[in-house]
């Protein structure tokens, strides 16, 4: 274990987790949404808007681990 | 009924996983209480097993925290080793790995969530905690972005939970079926049958053995994206 790169590792996973946060965030997102919708009665345009807001959010993960596998100095 | 077909039921007045859990940590107890019991300087038997595991774990959560990382240690082999006991539980005919049932899963992933958000306030003060919400953006886009940042943050307990989960059911519900094939198709007079019946007899011990890979990566999963989120947490961001 001596020569491994904990930089590679932790990307390695932060890697494995892209995937699973893209479908994570616009289900969080619009689980939200249904919620705010049943709160406030009115659907389905809060659905709608944080179903959006879910899906940026799962791209902006995204793009926020792959910009931090191409430059390791930034992973956070 | 229990979801997967090779468990015992317990009849208990409460959830069986919740038995199992405190087996794990029976277990877990135990093994260290062992290990610990003749402590030398120079390791040996258990002792010099259970500090080599401690080890790697202290030196993951070095290279990904920092020096700040030595007040976290008790966390990580706390999430470690339960995971990996109780994922290795299910391999047990009659027990089962309470980390296959939703309301385990959660449980850690909240000690997780919570954790994070403890520490980084605790270490970075509140305002500048905050403010990270916040983001690199111009003032009208802020609101979206911590709407962004608290989605994502929401969806990360999400994911961690439903992938031990999700993996570890499966092995169970994997190990049990191929267990009923054996019992329906052997005693069924069929010659066919009997012969089908070899195969699940050869498949399971090869499941068993993906079983065991899958609990150790499973719990070390969960450690590292502990150790990810906790150390991203707690350091200033550099980036920003």
């Amino acid at each position: 274990m001596a020569d491994r790169n904990p930089a590679l590792i932790r990307q390695l996973w932060q890697a494995s987790m892209a995937g699973i946060m893209l479908a994570a965030c616009i289900f969080v997102g619009t689980g939200i949404g249904v919620w705010l919708d049943r709160w406030l009665g009115t659907r389905p345009w809060l659905t709608i808007g944080f179903m959006l807001l879910g899906i940026v959010a799962g791209f902006y993960n995204v793009f926020k681990i792959v910009s931090a596998l191409n430059n390791p100095r930034r992973l956070k | 009924m229990s979801a997967v077909p090779e468990s015992v039921e317990f009849h208990l007045p409460f959830d069986s996983s919740i038995l199992m859990s405190a087996l794990t940590v029976g277990l877990i107890a135990l093994v260290s209480w062992v290990g610990t019991r003749k402590l030398s300087m120079i390791p040996r038997g258990g002792q010099n097993f259970l500090e080599w595991i401690l080890g790697i774990i202290y030196q993951f959560a070095d290279d990904m925290i920092g020096p700040q990382a030595r007040r976290y240690y008790p966390l990580f082999a706390m999430l470690f080793f339960f995971i990996l006991v109780s994922n290795l539980m299910g391999l047990i005919p009659g027990l089962f790995s309470s980390t296959s049932r939703l309301s385990t899963t959660v449980g850690l992933a909240m000690v997780v969530f919570f954790s994070t958000h403890y520490f980084g306030i605790k270490e970075r003060g509140i305002g500048a905690y905050i403010k990270h919400w916040f983001g690199p953006v111009p003032v009208w886009l802020k609101p979206f972005m911590f709407l962004i940042e608290l989605i994502g943050e929401l969806a990360r307990p999400l994911s961690l939970s439903f992938r031990l989960f999700g993996n570890i059911l499966a092995k169970e519900i994997l190990l049990g079926v191929l267990c009923m094939l054996v019992v329906i198709f052997l005693p069924s007079g069929n010659i066919i049958q009997q012969v089908l019946a070899l195969v699940p007899l050869i498949l399971r011990p090869l499941i068993i053995l993906l079983g065991i890979l899958v609990s150790i990566i499973q719990a070390f999963v969960f450690m590292i994206l502990a150790m990810v989120y906790i150390g991203g947490a707690v350091q200033a961001q550099e980036g920003h």
